[in-house]
């Protein structure tokens, strides 16, 4: 198996967020747990200018699998509860060796760890790389 | 990956635990004078209770350690037997003097049974809130400020100590645990700071507020102290009694008197 990546074309994104529904279904997510999540951003309102329409972006927020994952490092439990796969570069939660303590979701610089508030552990993307 | 058969408190599991710790902390209060904890059942009351106090101690070193299996399964004894533990030190201090300074120790206690309550069940459910976090706060108007020039040299000082600390680790993937603060705990300590420097250039721990931040740490910062006093308080009344009880008589099992 080759190394692995996700990759999302923000020109031809529309915002509709099926990849987050369709993520939130695969992993049996709850409300406000995130593996993905799809942000809309409007222009400030400032730079508005009424004679030209206003801008819509769109941006999927998801794990980038870092080369230095700062959520790995973070992960206070031995061995850690979080692994990089050194073939696919696929960063992943054991779930079964998480206890929640949330380290990995207060490092994360992108703010792409999710957590499962129900269970008490985090989630994250893993390219479904099962 | 199959979550099933990981162990796990609820939430309402949770707030009967601090129910029951309430109700126990209620009849001890509604009780005085009852019993003096150096009776008979109160010191056997305590010796069970700091056996269970210890199952949060064991948690902390077998998660950090690589002996534990389960982590989960360590948490969820350490909630039961923290909770449990201090119902019956509650129980044996029932006739004692709150304002004194093993009641010091009682307060400790008490503040590490309901922040952890509230850690394990508001403050990580608001941990969920923080996906998605930088781009919610920044948008696309925003340019990023880290110095990725000083961030370079605090990851080169990071591998340079990293050879001394463990060779066959990578940067990337490293962070000090228990065996190398045991056995190199100056190196570890160094290696720890060039983190927090990292943390805080990122800055990611500071946007997610000083509640999320810092709570856990807090907790593990009282609990330690909490275990210093505890054990303190063991060694005075078995090996300073004399001291321990002033005036008053001894009336609990000890081994010297010293101190009187």
């Amino acid at each position: 198996m080759t190394r692995l990546a996700l990759m999302i074309d923000l020109e031809r994104c529309t915002g509709c967020k099926s990849c987050e529904a369709a993520c939130k279904q695969t992993n049996a997510l709850g409300p406000q747990a995130y593996r993905n999540r799809v942000m809309w951003f409007n222009e400030p309102e400032s730079l508005i200018d009424s004679e030209v329409l206003p801008r819509l972006d769109f941006l999927t927020v998801t794990c980038q699998q870092c080369e230095r994952p700062a959520c790995l490092r973070a992960c206070p439990v031995h061995p850690k509860a979080i692994v990089k796969d050194p073939v696919t570069g696929v960063v992943s939660i054991n779930e079964n060796r998480c206890t929640g303590c949330g380290e990995c979701a207060l490092s994360c610089p992108y703010g792409a760890i999710g957590y499962n508030a129900d269970q008490h552990h985090a989630v994250k993307c893993d390219l479904c790389a099962d | 990956m199959n979550t099933q058969s990981r162990p796990d408190l609820p939430n309402h599991g949770l707030y009967i635990l601090l129910g029951l710790a309430a109700a126990v902390l209620l009849l001890s209060l509604a009780l005085p004078g009852q019993q003096r904890p150096g009776s008979p059942t109160a010191q056997w009351s305590a010796a069970i209770g700091v056996c269970l106090l210890l199952a949060p101690l064991f948690f902390s070193i077998l998660k950090r350690s690589g002996y534990s299996d389960s982590p989960p399964f360590w948490f969820v004894t350490h909630v039961l037997g923290g909770t449990l533990g201090a119902c019956l030190i509650l129980l044996h201090a029932s006739g004692g003097d709150w304002l004194s300074p093993p009641g010091l120790v009682l307060f400790l206690m008490l503040f590490l049974l309901i922040q952890g309550t509230v850690l394990r069940t508001a403050v990580s459910r608001s941990f969920a809130h923080l996906f998605a976090r930088s781009s919610m706060g920044l948008g696309f108007s925003a340019p990023a400020t880290l110095n990725k020039t000083a961030l370079g040299e605090i990851i080169e000082k990071k591998t340079e100590l990293l050879h001394l600390l463990d060779h066959e680790a990578s940067e990337a993937l490293f962070s000090p645990v228990l065996s190398h603060w045991l056995r190199h705990p100056q190196l570890s300590f160094r290696y720890q700071s060039l983190i927090d420097s990292e943390a805080r250039m990122v800055g990611a721990r500071q946007a997610a507020g000083r509640i999320r931040g810092w709570s856990r740490r807090i907790h593990m910062i009282v609990a330690v102290l909490f275990y210093g006093g505890l054990l303190t308080h063991i060694i005075v009344v078995l090996f300073f009694a004399g001291y321990a009880a002033g005036d008053s008589e001894i009336d609990w099992w000890y081994i010297t008197a010293w101190g009187g």
